[in-house]
């Protein structure tokens, strides 16, 4: 069995060495083109999903988020569980948020907006709004008559470059009006305008909890929900069973939980396109290399039926072709592969420019391994039917051919 | 060591039954030089296939060394061919990839012997048969005669009890032609090789110890 394998990797071998360079050629890059196309679509795919996700925890939900119990519109003692939660092992810090309605009033432009009131040395432990400050400052601790706001409230002059309702070009240190649904009216300098390519950081518009409990009239010990970011490489499923042990009533979704029903039915949508993509890939491989083989053996059928008559075995012959595929399917993936790497390589340096933010392919070892293993099984498919075929001729039919 | 009896072979034809052979009954010995001629479709090449185990009778029997060619399965007779037959065709049949002495040795490799063992019989084959100066060259560029020459080096260095030539001087001329039977003889002669060969041309006479001439499917004349 083994020196029947020998014989026909020697043949292979050969045949590849002494054979047709062009048709060699053009067969390694049709194998290279398509493992492009398996893995670079599905990339960019996968990069504008991670993208939003990344998007969600580093400027909207955190690691974990917690909220109101069902049916409490607010998280009440809000101290005792900020306390217990910054205990929880695995827990770097918990950032509370509370949002007030309003209108927002810049000049003649009015937008109603809610406020969401934060502590900013906590928020600068659990998000990194802090780090897309586009024009200004972040907020300070404990400052007061001050507002950072999302560059969509922001907008622009020409209000036809917003794709949404905007206070018309608002800049840093320009005063703007909000009038709190209780009543309150203040009048805020706006110290930073904040571009996270994030829908929600960006259509939002941030005061100091001081500022809030001013508003308000009182100390504000409850919040909307509180933000919880979890120690790098820790699940955060885990901590989330963590903060459910240490007696917390409300709820405690992770960035997961909530992903899975804001984005489920679009990843799900994206799955379908890769799979699709994918799928697709696998056809054309089939396909080509099927139509490379089917001819390579139609051109040597009377040489197949010479080395059957001259006693070579049927498998002997069967094995040639097949290794010759592995081959080349082996030179065509590694070229795919190279391929694939100069082009996220690329494109992290030129990163594709979306409303959502930029997207780089994501591709990972264990996808490329998948589909490696994918293209060897239909490359040796297509290759084995063909060789089969002509190897199972009658052996004088082979030879007069 | 060749024994048919009743041997048979009907092709169809569309409809048609064609009768390539019409009852043959044979014996050839060990060593003997046994040359098959007669007119284009008598049956020669049907009979060499038949023989050589390429192809199967309609009715009939060959007994090869006692051994009934009935009862061995299609491996078995590819094992058979492997092991105790070789085979020289018309147009020489060499793998176009492979350089002269990667053809001779493709055999023996199949056949798991040492390498080194069948490495000095391919390199002595090829001294014997002239051809160690185009070992390392492939079949294209070695002229008819050469190629022909190494075919059966190929079939030769397997030592096989019988060699089946099919016309294989039918596309070489007279030079090469001669220099390939002579060299079939000498191997005849030398080495006790039984040989069947295929012909039409009367000149190769002279080589055969026996000759076995065949008309519409039958033996008209053995001498």
């Amino acid at each position: 069995m083994l020196s029947n394998l020998k014989v026909s990797f020697f043949l292979a071998l050969r045949s590849l060495q002494r054979g047709n360079r062009g048709s060699i050629f053009l067969t390694i890059l049709i194998i290279a083109m398509v493992f492009t196309n398996m893995i670079f679509l599905p990339s960019i795919v996968t990069g504008a999903v991670k993208n939003a996700e990344r998007s969600i925890i580093d400027y909207s939900t955190s690691s974990i988020v917690i909220e109101p119990k069902q049916d409490d519109e607010y998280i009440f003692d809000l101290s005792d569980l900020l306390e217990k939660l910054n205990k929880v092992p695995g827990v770097e810090r918990a950032a509370p948020h509370f949002s007030m309605g309003s209108m927002l009033q810049f000049k003649s432009k009015r937008l109603g907006s809610s406020v969401t009131a934060i502590r900013p040395n906590d928020e600068r432990q659990v998000t990194k709004v802090w780090t897309r400050m586009k024009e200004g400052d972040y907020l300070g601790e404990g400052e007061t008559g001050q507002v950072i706001i999302g560059n969509y409230v922001a907008g622009h002059k020409d209000t036809s470059e917003d794709f949404m309702p905007s206070l018309g070009g608002v800049r840093v240190g320009d005063s703007i009006t909000i009038d709190y649904t209780n009543g309150v009216s203040r009048t805020y300098r706006v110290k930073g305008i904040v571009e996270t390519q994030s829908y929600d950081a960006d259509l939002s518009v941030y005061t100091t909890w001081d500022d809030m409990e001013s508003v308000i009239g009182k100390p504000i010990d409850y919040a909307n929900a509180v933000l919880v970011k979890t120690a790098p490489g820790l699940k955060e499923s885990d901590v989330k069973n963590q903060i459910y042990k240490q007696g917390v009533q409300e709820q405690v979704k992770t960035w997961q939980d909530l992903i899975s029903k804001a984005m489920g039915k679009a990843v799900q949508g994206y799955s379908i396109i890769n799979g699709v993509t994918v799928i697709v890939s696998l056809v054309i491989a089939v396909v080509v290399l099927f139509i490379v083989i089917m001819i390579k053996t139609l051109n040597s059928r009377r040489q197949i039926g010479i080395l059957k008559a001259v006693g070579i075995e049927r498998s002997i012959i069967i094995n040639n072709y097949l290794f010759q595929v592995i081959i080349l399917t082996i030179i065509g993936t590694i070229c795919g592969v190279i391929l694939v790497e100069a082009l996220i390589s690329l494109m992290n340096i030129y990163p594709l420019h979306f409303p959502e933010g930029d997207i780089v392919p994501y591709v990972t070892p264990l996808e490329l391994l998948t589909n490696s293993l994918y293209l060897f099984i239909v490359s040796a498919i297509a290759g084995y039917i063909p060789a089969w075929r002509v190897a199972s001729e009658d052996i004088l039919t082979a030879m007069r051919s | 060591m060749i024994k048919t009896k009743s041997l048979t072979k009907t092709y169809k034809m569309g409809k048609v039954e064609v009768n390539a052979l019409c009852g043959i009954d044979l014996t050839i010995e060990r060593g003997e030089f046994v040359g098959i001629m007669g007119p284009s479709g008598s049956g020669k090449s049907t009979l060499l296939h038949l023989l050589g185990l390429l192809d199967n009778p309609t009715s009939g029997t060959i007994l090869l060394d006692n051994i009934d060619s009935k009862s061995l399965s299609d491996k078995e007779k590819t094992l058979f061919r492997l092991h105790r037959l070789g085979y020289v065709f018309q147009d020489y049949a060499l793998v176009p990839e492979l350089d002269v002495y990667e053809n001779v040795s493709l055999l023996p490799m199949v056949r798991n012997l040492a390498k080194e063992r069948y490495q000095k019989e391919c390199n002595d084959i090829l001294i014997k048969f002239s051809l160690s100066d185009r070992a390392n060259h492939l079949p294209n560029e070695i002229s008819g005669g050469q190629q022909q020459r190494v075919a059966i080096a190929r079939a030769m260095v397997n030592r096989p009890e019988i060699l089946f030539a099919d016309e294989p001087c039918a596309n070489l001329d007279t030079t090469n032609s001669t220099m390939v039977l002579d060299l079939c003889k000498e191997i005849n002669i030398e080495m006790d090789q039984t040989i069947i060969m295929v012909s039409h041309e009367d000149w190769h006479l002279k080589y055969f110890d026996r000759v076995i001439h065949l008309r519409d499917g039958l033996i008209e004349k053995d001498e």
